[in-house]
């Protein structure tokens, strides 16, 4: 087991070395502005046994969650999912069911996902690689697992400080657990947001614990599309005193200017418009790299975007949107959610780029979309949240970058399998709806559950009633006629009638 | 004057060059709205044809394309709409169909019921200049098909040309399941009077009864439209993808590795399962006109529950007792009353069937009591609009408001409208059942 705890500063924050304090037990320091990640690095045996056989049975796992509360960052922890939990995963036999996995995954709360059917494919149209088989359900905070995970991985002498450490996770924003057959070892990434918080790391108590207290900067011989650090280094335990240290490196994941907002246009009805307003739309570098503007939502089964519609360039163009570069299959266009066994659908929107200078601020972009119908509610109303998107700027660059290099680097965030290896994600900072979630929730009419017990008779009596006067109708007409031709004969008389 | 004017443009060329130029200028309004707004004159359902019509031109299956319930004749026919400059050929070809289903209506009018031009061209125009008919076809919606199907199906029956009907039966059932209706009306029609054949003393017995009932030209007509349904069935089921045939896949063990276009290899069960079972198992539960609407609505959120039984009031009238009162009277009211019927106690139902009894108004009206008594008429056809129009108003609450319409007020204009069309499908009813009745006073 190996631990890294990285506290990250902006430049110009105010950092002394010599104020850290390190002995053997721990390295502690004053209050700074900073962003925290903690990584733990496991191999297969330091797992519970029941974790471990159901990692074995996969090629490669990542669960990745993400808080519905708006936080602060900084590159390079600036890369954006839409908030909830995401779990992408291949299996090594294609055979495989995801039962076991589903009953890990209740560590998180009550998820749905017992049944093959729920996850969908990913395999088309990505990079090589990339996970099969995709799931999200929406969850606001890790608090339940941080519960339950507990009793499972903390044990002996050092149980407290690992339940303490573990409660910590309440305050995390993201957390990434990734799991690959190769290395055969998972890899557990937090992050805590940007904020004035305490420099405290105590030793791991089964391994090796190192602190990195970093903030960006100019390292020397650093290029213009890299990312600088500087600060110090050091082992709990190990070392007495801090190492300076001074890197750069290319970051797939980037800062772009600018922020963005997500809202259902007023009214909704049953075909919403998801509204996208980008403070800025320049482009985040101009030195001559291909760049366009994408958003990649999540959207849970009780709404969705239909691929076709979205395949017309006049209808695109009016909602300022380029093309629909990816819609996950399947989705069903008219069944509703209580039949739909996908847990939802991703969609990868290519957004148009204003033509002047006047249209790029507050640009806005829509987005049309579809609600299925859900079951009845007491109420005639249910609400839904569906997630914010991740809105960034994707700007071509050379196959070879050695983005793996950075010690930051995330992948397999759903997006950038759609896109060239080189890719570079200029993330735009969402803005929070009104009560500083990035949610946005949406009221679908449903039918009253009080409806019910008129709606059967009703229904029952009105078609009795109109089947029956058809039905006399009928006989009256066969009372004056029967069922044969009336002989013409026999009309003469009744024709003045 | 006016109705002199009026009365000439009802003889058959104006009257056909009329209905044309409207199709043509709707077509052409079409295409310049397609091109110049991002609400699209055509409908949907023709985008699901031609995306069908090009897989089929790639040599894929038909039902790669979502939500394309239909038979692969018709992405066939659709082939040349997968070039980009005959994208409206489809349209042309819909709006030619109408104007065959006008001619037919004309000619049985005249030919089969002796009217003058003048007269027929009247009701004809009733479909013919009918700008709801003109706007679906050049939309792009097949029903228009239907409609030439239906009427060729009439027209050949009452000429007499068994061989043809059956055919034509055995097409239309395969295209839309529905006209499967007309099968009892028309072998029930078929009795040695109206085949000309005299009037024939009653049977002694039972047995004598059932002997004459199966008269040769009755069993012609089941074993031809039998052999053409089935026939185009097994054809479409067999039918491997043109020009290479790889053998069906087996089963695969996994769900993920089975390929997303499972049914490009044939057409095997995704035309079983889309062209036909889909009507059997759908559940309905989007809103639309029928009474059934939100009942299925509830019932589908609730999986114990089967509702199937809402096929059987329908079932009874449109196949079974409509027919036997009036088919032998007036075959078209009988065909316009099941028709009718069948729509109006569908399960699911929206204004594009209405199309599928609109196409025998022309030959239902001359000698109606809509026509005769017209404070009825007029009654019908506004009480027939003001039941949509409140329907659609709840429609639009939902749809575009978000108001969660349902019950009672969707509910209710559902139920009103299915009343409304039950107080007209009994007055096509009387009608049909006295129309031999009043044939000597047409005449």
């Amino acid at each position: 087991m190996r631990e890294r705890i990285t506290y990250f500063s902006p430049q110009e924050a105010d950092l002394d070395p010599n104020q850290l304090e390190i002995n053997d037990v721990k390295v502690q320091g004053p209050a700074v502005e900073a962003v925290r990640e903690h990584k733990i690095t496991l191999t297969l045996p330091e797992l519970p046994s029941e974790i471990a056989g159901l990692l074995r049975d996969l090629d490669q796992l990542q669960l990745r969650w993400a808080t519905p509360a708006s936080y602060n960052t900084l590159e390079p922890f600036i890369s954006r999912i839409s908030p909830g939990l995401h779990v992408s995963y291949t299996p090594i036999k294609e055979d495989h069911d995801p039962e076991k996995l589903c009953t890990a995954l209740q560590a998180f709360g009550r998820l749905d996902c017992s049944s093959p059917d729920v996850f969908i494919n990913l395999s088309n149209e990505r990079q090589a690689g990339s996970p099969a088989l995709f799931f999200y359900n929406e969850l606001e905070k890790l608090d339940g697992f941080a519960k339950r995970l507990g009793p499972v991985v903390c044990s002996g002498p050092t149980a407290a400080e690992c339940r303490k450490q573990l409660q910590e996770l309440k305050d995390a924003v993201s957390l990434d657990m990734s799991y690959d057959s190769t290395s055969e070892s998972v890899k557990i990434q937090a992050l805590w947001p940007l904020q004035k918080r305490e420099i405290s790391v105590p030793a791991s108590p089964k391994g090796r614990t190192e602190v990195g207290i970093l903030r960006i900067g100019d390292a020397p011989g650093m290029e213009a599309h890299e990312v600088g650090v500087s600060g110090v280094l050091a082992v709990v335990g190990e070392t007495k005193t801090p190492s300076p240290t001074m890197f750069a490196f290319a970051a797939r994941h980037r800062a772009a200017p600018g922020t963005f907002t997500s809202k259902f246009q007023q009214p909704t009805g049953l075909h919403p418009t998801l509204q996208l307003s980008l403070s800025t739309t320049a482009p985040p570098v101009d030195d001559g790299a291909e760049c366009a503007p994408y958003a990649y939502f999540t959207f849970p089964k009780v709404i969705f975007a239909d691929r076709y519609q979205l395949a017309d360039e006049l209808f695109l163009a009016s909602k300022n949107l380029a093309a629909a570069k990816y819609v996950s299959e399947p989705v069903d266009l008219e069944a509703p959610a209580y039949t739909t066994k996908e847990w939802g659908s991703n969609v990868l929107l290519e957004l148009a780029s204003p033509k002047d200078k006047a249209a790029a601020k507050n640009w806005t972009v829509e987005v049309p979309l579809h609600l299925r119908y859900l079951k009845p509610s007491p109420t005639g109303k249910e609400e839904a949240g569906i997630p914010y998107p991740a809105v960034f700027w994707a700007c071509n660059g050379e196959q070879d970058v050695g983005y793996a290099i950075n010690p930051f680097d995330r992948i397999n965030l759903g997006y950038d399998g759609l896109f060239e290896p080189g890719t570079t994600f200029w993330h735009v900072s969402p803005k929070p709806a009104a009560d500083g979630h990035l949610i946005n929730n949406i009221s679908v009419p449903v039918v009253k559950e009080g409806a019910s017990q008129w709606v059967g008779v009703g229904t029952a009596v009105a078609v009795g009633l109109g089947f029956l006067w058809v039905l006399m109708k009928l006989m009256g007409g066969y009372a004056k006629s029967g069922h044969g031709t009336v002989k013409v004969t026999e009309d003469k008389g009744k024709k003045e009638k | 004057m006016s109705s002199s004017i009026l009365t000439s443009l009802l003889r058959p060329a104006p009257l056909f060059s009329i209905a044309a130029v409207l199709r043509l200028v709707l077509l052409l309004y079409g295409t310049w709205q397609d091109a110049h707004s991002a609400v699209k004159y055509t409908d949907i359902d023709y985008l699901v044809f031609t995306d069908a019509a090009r897989y089929v031109s790639n040599g894929l299956s038909p039902y790669s394309r979502e939500t394309y319930r239909y038979t692969p004749l018709l992405a066939w026919m659709l082939v040349p709409t997968a070039k980009p400059h005959l994208f409206s050929f489809g349209k042309v070809v819909f709006a030619l169909a109408d104007l065959l289903a006008g001619w037919l209506i004309v000619r049985v009018l005249r030919k089969q019921r002796g009217m003058s031009a003048e007269r027929a061209g009247a009701f004809a125009a009733i479909w013919l200049w009918n700008p709801m008919v003109a706007t679906i076809s050049t939309r792009g919606s097949s029903e228009g098909l239907l409609g030439v199907l239906t009427m060729a199906l009439l027209w050949a029956v009452e000429g007499k040309r068994i061989g043809v009907a059956g055919f034509i039966l055995g097409l239309s059932v395969h295209f839309k399941i529905y006209p499967f209706i007309y099968a009892p009306a028309i072998i029930w029609w078929m009795d040695d009077e109206h085949l000309g054949k005299g009037v024939s003393k009653s049977p002694a017995s039972f047995a004598d009864a059932v002997i004459k009932f199966l008269s040769p030209q009755r069993i012609k007509l089941t074993l031809i439209s039998l052999s053409t349904f089935m026939g185009l069935n097994v054809l479409m089921y067999y039918m491997c993808v043109f020009p290479n045939c790889p053998p069906l896949p087996l089963k695969s063990p996994h769900y993920y590795s089975y390929p997303a276009n499972q049914s490009s290899y044939s057409y095997g069960t995704p035309f079983l399962t889309h062209s036909y079972f889909h009507h059997v198992t759908r559940i309905d539960h989007r809103h639309n006109f029928s009474p059934y609407n939100i009942f299925l609505y509830l019932a589908s959120a609730d999986p114990s529950s089967s509702s199937l039984h809402a096929f059987l009031p329908q079932l009874l009238l449109s196949c079974l007792f409509i027919p036997f009162v009036i088919a032998k009277k007036d075959l078209a009211t009988s065909m316009m009353a099941q028709t009718f019927a069948f729509v109006t106690f569908n399960k699911v139902c929206t204004s594009q069937y209405f199309l599928w009894y609109m196409i025998f108004l022309p030959l239902y009206l001359p000698g109606s009591s809509m026509l005769r008594v017209p404070s009825r008429g007029i009654t019908a056809l506004l009480l027939w609009v003001l039941g949509q129009a409140a329907w659609l108003q709840q429609g639009y609450e939902l749809e575009f408001l978000g108001v969660s319409t349902f019950f009672p007020g969707m509910w209710l204009a559902s139920l009103a409208f299915f009343l409304i069309n039950c107080w007209i499908l009994g007055i096509i009813i009387g009608d049909g059942a006295e129309k031999s009745i009043q044939k000597v006073h047409v005449m």
